[in-house]
């Protein structure tokens, strides 16, 4: 299984956030992902499953809704990689 | 010869002793399937009825579920029912960025609904933290697990057709939620009109299901029809299907299902995001029942699906347009199995201004095409009344457009503590749908709203509850918000228009954005536009009164000015599209008429 540093989480997440926002929206940390990208519910799925097979992770269900921003999904990657060993220092 | 009861459906179900039929719970893709056989089914509803009636609850008492697995969901939800108390199915957190509306509307939601206990998660308990304060019956609040470890031996509760057997929430909105009463002869009644007048079902089918259990067409369709005939059924999760669609068509045939639903947008979605390379080996041929429900439907979407899947053995032959909604337990009238979509095709301006269907043919550049549902089951009644009769006394003839209104034994009694909404729900002894339709030999034929509802992926969203939420942001003009739907490529579009209490242009963009995220917290929606206007902008009556369907067709026109959205759409498109779709713009017209 591919390891990641947190950059590169990021710079992938944001790869993928890409396909799926305007051309013009800016992305931050603390971009709120319903509200700021005015994503919605099938979109946000569509996205968490790219992650999915981006990281060769899988996001549980139940975590979700306590992520609000791209910061948060971020900092659950990067949790869930070091989890398993999968995370570069 | 149909269980009177729910109760006597899974004691007569597990008396039967199939062991290969029953409940598969479909997880992830690649993990273990737990399959409960109608036997087993009894057994662990027992534990769970009997480690409810421990906590205290007597005959009678609304216990509310949010309950995100499948499992624990049936069994909980057949438990509480054969412990003679009423179960409440509320949605469970969903998705990403949507929990501080969420919370906000389950805590109104469970307090209207009455409920003594409420059976959750840990993790959902932990986030409803305070829930119980704001909720003035409840006493408990339950995990999922302290149940489990509970299990108590269930004391027989003598349960009777005319004893309520469950409330149905309509609404997810945070002002106004709604809960349908069904009893048990409503259950009983419409799942043997949907077993063996609408789907006809046979001891060889299987249903497949991704539907949400705490909505009528998973819950009454997917988990109780199938009880009371003992269909193998397989259920999966709503969000594995949102997530990878391919889901649903693996799981079909890995299961040879025959009998699976969805609303207009899943078999949109699937033509979307499935791959080719997500069906290798997959066969569609055994689904003889491919239900299509609770939005409305489109012909574009159906028969783009039948053209994608073909290859894979999927047969158009197999489209079932349902018409139905939680009123009426859940079904109101299928189209005949095996015979795919049956369409009418009527002149678009005469529908709209007159308000009759008047048939042409499809090549006409003012053509609509609509999509008939069936008629009504036996022992009910589908008529349609101007919805001025109050009284329903003058049914209108065949392919004149007007409200459907709806008789018969699966009518729910009312809405729970709420006199006056359940006496505006009916008139002359019919339900008022709200829908606007014609009958067409029979068959209904759906070709609006007349409550302005707006619909998107099969939830309901009344526009008064996104104006109230608006109205309270600040920098809004009190009162002077028009929410309203239109038609959208391939779902209905959301837009609000509201009047900025000042004419600050730096004001603008800020209170608009203010505006979406209200609405994303109170109603967990998406807005697709938010437009601020000027003060006095919004067309009234002579009497003050906002006028919702004038102001959308400013806004369809481009008359109510430059607007901004985060999505942009092709304008050209749209206009096609609406022209031919038989979303709201007839009901536009009709209501404005009337």
């Amino acid at each position: 299984m591919p390891t990641y540093t947190r950059s590169v989480v990021r710079e992938e997440l944001w790869l993928i956030l890409r396909k799926h926002v305007p051309q013009d929206a800016s992305l931050a940390p603390e971009t709120t992902i319903a509200g700021d990208l005015a994503l919605d519910s099938l979109a946000v799925m569509e996205i968490v499953a790219d992650v999915e097979d981006r990281f060769r992770i899988p996001m549980p269900d139940d975590t979700l809704p306590e992520l609000r921003t791209i910061g948060d999904v971020e900092d659950a990657l990067v949790g869930y990689l070091a989890a398993r060993g999968r995370l570069d220092e | 010869m149909t269980a009177r009861t729910v109760v006597d459906a899974i004691e007569d179900a597990a008396a039967k002793a199939e062991p290969w039929r029953g409940y598969h719970f479909v997880g992830e893709e690649g993990a273990p399937e737990p399959f409960f056989s109608y036997a087993g089914a009894e057994r662990a509803s027992a534990r769970y009825g009997g480690a409810l009636q421990s906590l205290g609850l007597k005959q009678g008492d609304r216990v509310a579920l949010i309950l995100p697995d499948s499992d624990d969901f049936v069994f909980t939800f057949l438990g509480a029912m054969r412990a003679g108390l009423i179960p409440v199915p509320l949605y469970p957190p969903l998705g990403i960025g949507h929990l501080a509306g969420y919370l906000d509307s389950t805590r109104h939601i469970v307090q209207k609904s009455g409920a003594r206990a409420l059976v959750t998660t840990a993790k959902i308990r932990r986030m409803l933290g305070t829930v119980d304060a704001s909720a003035g019956a409840l006493r408990q609040l339950v995990t999922i697990d302290e149940l489990r470890s509970n299990a108590g031996e269930l004391r027989p509760v003598k349960v009777t057709p005319d004893d309520i057997a469950l409330l149905q929430f309509t609404s997810g909105s945070t002002s106004r939620p709604k809960g349908v009463v069904l009893t048990h002869a409503n259950l009983s009644a419409n799942v043997y009109a949907i077993n063996h007048v609408g789907l006809r079902v046979t001891p060889e089918d299987v249903g497949v299901s991704w539907l949400p259990l705490y909505h009528d067409m998973g819950l009454i369709g997917f988990v109780l029809a199938p009880l009371f005939d003992r269909v193998p059924t397989a259920l999966l999760s709503p969000l594995a299907f949102l997530k990878r669609p391919s889901t649903w068509l693996r799981t079909l045939s890995r299961h040879r299902g025959t009998i699976s639903y969805g609303p207009n947008f899943a078999y949109a979605l699937a033509q979307k995001r499935v791959r080719p390379g997500d069906l290798v080996g997959v066969d569609l041929s055994s689904w003889r029942v491919a239900g299509c429900g609770a939005e409305p439907i489109r012909k574009e979407t159906l028969d783009g699906f039948a053209k994608t899947f073909a290859p894979y053995g999927f047969s158009a032959r197999a489209f079932v347009p349902s018409y139905g909604m939680a009123e009426s337990t859940l079904a109101v009238s299928f189209s005949t199995p095996g015979e795919g979509l049956l369409t009418d095709t009527v002149h678009g301006p005469t529908l709209w201004q007159e308000g009759l269907a008047r048939e042409t043919s499809p090549e006409n550049d003012e053509a609509i095409t609509l999509v008939r549902c069936g008629r009504a089951f036996p022992g009910h009644e589908i008529a349609i009344f101007a919805s001025t009769d109050k009284d329903s006394s003058d049914p209108l003839p065949e392919r004149t457009v007007g409200e459907i209104r709806i008789k018969g034994p699966s009518v729910m009694r009312g809405y729970t503590d709420e006199p006056v909404r359940t006496k505006d729900a009916f008139a002359g002894g019919y339900l008022c749908t709200g829908d606007l339709g014609y009958l067409v030999d029979g068959d209904v034929v759906v070709c609006g709203r007349e409550k302005e509802l707006v619909i998107v992926n099969g939830r309901n969203f009344h526009p008064q509850d996104l104006e109230w939420e608006a109205s309270r942001v600040p920098g809004v003009r009190k009162g002077n918000v028009v929410a309203f739907g239109i038609s959208g490529e391939d779902r209905e579009r959301v837009v609000v228009v509201f009047e900025l209490a000042s004419v600050n242009p730096e004001e603008r963009a800020r209170t608009a954005s203010l505006v979406r995220q209200a609405i994303q917290d109170g109603a967990s929606l998406t807005v697709d536009d938010v437009l601020a206007v000027d003060p006095g902008v919004l067309p009234k009556t002579s009497s003050g009164k906002l006028q919702r369907l004038m102001t959308r067709t400013l806004y369809e026109t481009g008359d109510l000015v430059s607007r901004r959205s985060v999505r942009e759409w092709d304008r050209v498109d749209w206009a096609k599209e609406l022209l031919r779709s038989q979303l709201a713009y007839a009901a536009t017209r009709v209501g404005r008429k009337a």
